[in-house]
């Protein structure tokens, strides 16, 4: 083998190395959907803000904690699942007025960067999460303050890992203007989710 | 929740866009059908777009922290508006509804082709075929009922319609608009001058019917544009009287049809409008706009009594319906009552 073949081989083997060692730190979690919540507040008329959350919603994330820009976060919310505790105004947000959720039954977030910041951000944000948010037929690119609370094995054995991110949405860049400004056009958003890991080391299903 | 902006961009703007051109069109060409035809599509597109604009506009100036500066009667004012987002948004939809420029104006083009050579009567009951096929189509594609993929990242069963049903809904519904234009079409052939207005009056008075309805299945939006098509039919009707254009709402039967039956096929699937009320308000318009299904033999005044009532009967099935629907989520004077009453009136420490 020449010199340039031996190079070659050396570089080969090295990524190689360095594949492996990256996958051994990241890990496969499923969303845990009973320990998942995604909550929403907007002004209604300026006088009060009216809080509501989506009650379903599935998602899968790969964290490595030692090269964060490994990871990927896939978020997909069921828009019928939304509640604000009043089953009329539920009803009119899910129609074509608003979520238009037999038109659009999903919401998706699918990551595209993942930063580890230096230090905490304002928000207490441990990392930037820069992914492609979807709905309402509109895909725009974001960037989400995510807070990682903490990781450990649960009471029944399942190891898991939780984060939280906060953030504002315009619902006008997603093509939602109907009853502008009466109905505020900034969305504050919080997420809150706990993923479970899979693979052999003491995993489980996600489900309730 | 119906402000002076609505009123004036969707009802008293497209009624004058409609009654101006049907007055402009019958003064300059003499040609009844084609004033009517171009008229109807004149005053909805000019009423859809322009409560576009407005929402878009109000989207614009609270992006640029300008919506106070702009004033509270911001909305009366059409420099505030976004035209040209409005327009694109037709020829770029993402929901149903934004669609419904687009496929009216294509609706125009059958009823003009059939009028065109030997080959155009059927030409035009081809494109017509098409259309109604293509309408709901169209409105449905990428919704629940016909998803699309969601990408490679979710391992998702989407669920939808298999085949068969899809092509028993999406035929179905082309099926019956192109019934109801075929109907609407025919009116004018056992028609006068007389009829012509009775039916026009009573198109608008189905529209105007469906627009509560459709409010009454909880969509304001949809509830909108029913009265932005309930304005344009009231202009068409009154400049028709006044130049005494001898024709009705069946010159105009491409557009009317499409533009109701997209509005009453997106009320169903994307609001609560349900498929009883939305075939009972499609029944209602066809009679009220085209032929009637009685003997010849029938004297004119008849006729007309049979048409509206007929007509009235099955628009009021739904509007009573929806009426009970709405003032049930009214709150009541009892109900507000009952909340005024102090639970810790007689309570005593």
């Amino acid at each position: 083998m020449n010199c340039f073949g031996t190079r070659f081989a050396a570089c080969l083997t090295l990524g190689a190395v360095l594949l492996t060692t990256n996958a051994a730190h990241s890990a496969q979690y499923a969303l845990d959907k009973s320990h998942t919540s995604i909550l929403f507040g907007i002004s209604h008329l300026g006088y009060s803000y009216t809080y509501g959350r989506f009650n379903d919603a599935e998602g899968k994330f790969t964290w490595d904690n030692a090269n964060p820009a490994a990871s990927s976060f896939q978020l997909l919310i069921k828009t019928a699942s939304i509640d604000s505790n009043d089953k009329a105004r539920d009803d009119h947000l899910r129609n074509a007025d608003f979520f238009n959720a037999s038109q659009f039954p999903h919401i998706t977030f699918v990551s595209t960067k993942v930063e580890a910041l230096p230090q905490p951000g304002p928000s207490g944000q441990t990392h930037n999460v820069t992914g492609n948010l979807t709905m309402h037929g509109v895909t725009k690119q974001i960037v989400l303050p995510l807070k990682k609370l903490g990781e450990g094995k649960g009471p029944f054995g399942k190891y898991r890992t939780g984060f939280s991110c906060q953030t504002t949405l315009k619902r006008s860049e997603f093509g939602m203007t109907n009853m502008l400004p009466n109905i505020g056009d900034e969305v504050a958003v919080t997420i809150s989710f706990e993923g479970l890991r899979q693979g052999a080391d003491g995993s489980g299903s996600a489900k309730r | 929740m119906l402000e002076g902006p609505d009123l004036l961009w969707g009802g008293i703007f497209p009624a004058v866009c409609a009654a101006a051109t049907i007055a402009i069109l019958w003064r300059a060409t003499s040609k009844a059908a084609s004033a009517w035809r171009t008229s109807v599509l004149v005053g909805y597109l000019a009423g859809h777009w322009t409560l576009s604009a407005r929402d878009l506009g109000a989207a614009a100036l609270l992006q640029r922290g300008e919506l106070e500066a702009a004033g509270t009667h911001w909305a009366y004012d059409p420099r505030n508006f976004e035209f040209v987002a409005a327009l694109a948004k037709s020829f770029n939809a993402s929901e149903a509804h934004h669609w419904v420029p687009l496929l009216a104006l294509l609706a125009a083009l059958p009823d003009a082709i059939a009028a065109l050579g030997k080959l155009g009567p059927a030409v035009g009951w081809l494109l017509r075929a098409a259309l109604c096929v293509f309408l709901p189509w169209r409105l449905l594609d990428g919704s629940k009922y016909l998803p699309l993929s969601l990408g490679p990242e979710f391992d998702l069963d989407l669920g939808g319609w298999s085949t068969g049903e899809a092509a028993a809904w999406i035929g179905g519904i082309g099926a019956t608009l192109l019934l109801a234009w075929q109907i609407v079409r025919r009116g004018h052939s056992d028609g006068d001058h007389q009829d012509g207005n009775l039916r026009a009056v009573l198109a608008t008075l189905v529209a105007f019917g469906s627009t509560i309805t459709m409010v009454g299945a909880k969509s304001i939006v949809l509830g909108q544009l029913l009265g932005v098509l309930t304005a344009t039919l009231a202009g068409c009707t009154l400049a028709s009287m006044i130049l005494r254009t001898q024709r009705g709402p069946d010159a105009a039967a491409g557009p009317l049809i499409v533009i109701f039956g997209a509005l009453l096929t997106t009320g169903h699937f994307f609001a609560e409008l349900t498929l009883v009320n939305a075939a009972l308000l499609l029944a209602a318009m066809s009679l009220a706009a085209g032929w009637l299904p009685v003997p010849t033999t029938l004297s004119k005044r008849w006729r007309n009594a049979a048409r509206a009532a007929a007509c009235l009967l099955l628009l009021g099935v739904p509007v009573v319906l929806s009426g009970r629907e709405l003032a049930g989520q009214m709150p009541s004077a009892e109900k507000e009552a009952t909340t005024e009453v102090n639970p810790y009136e007689n309570f005593k420490p």
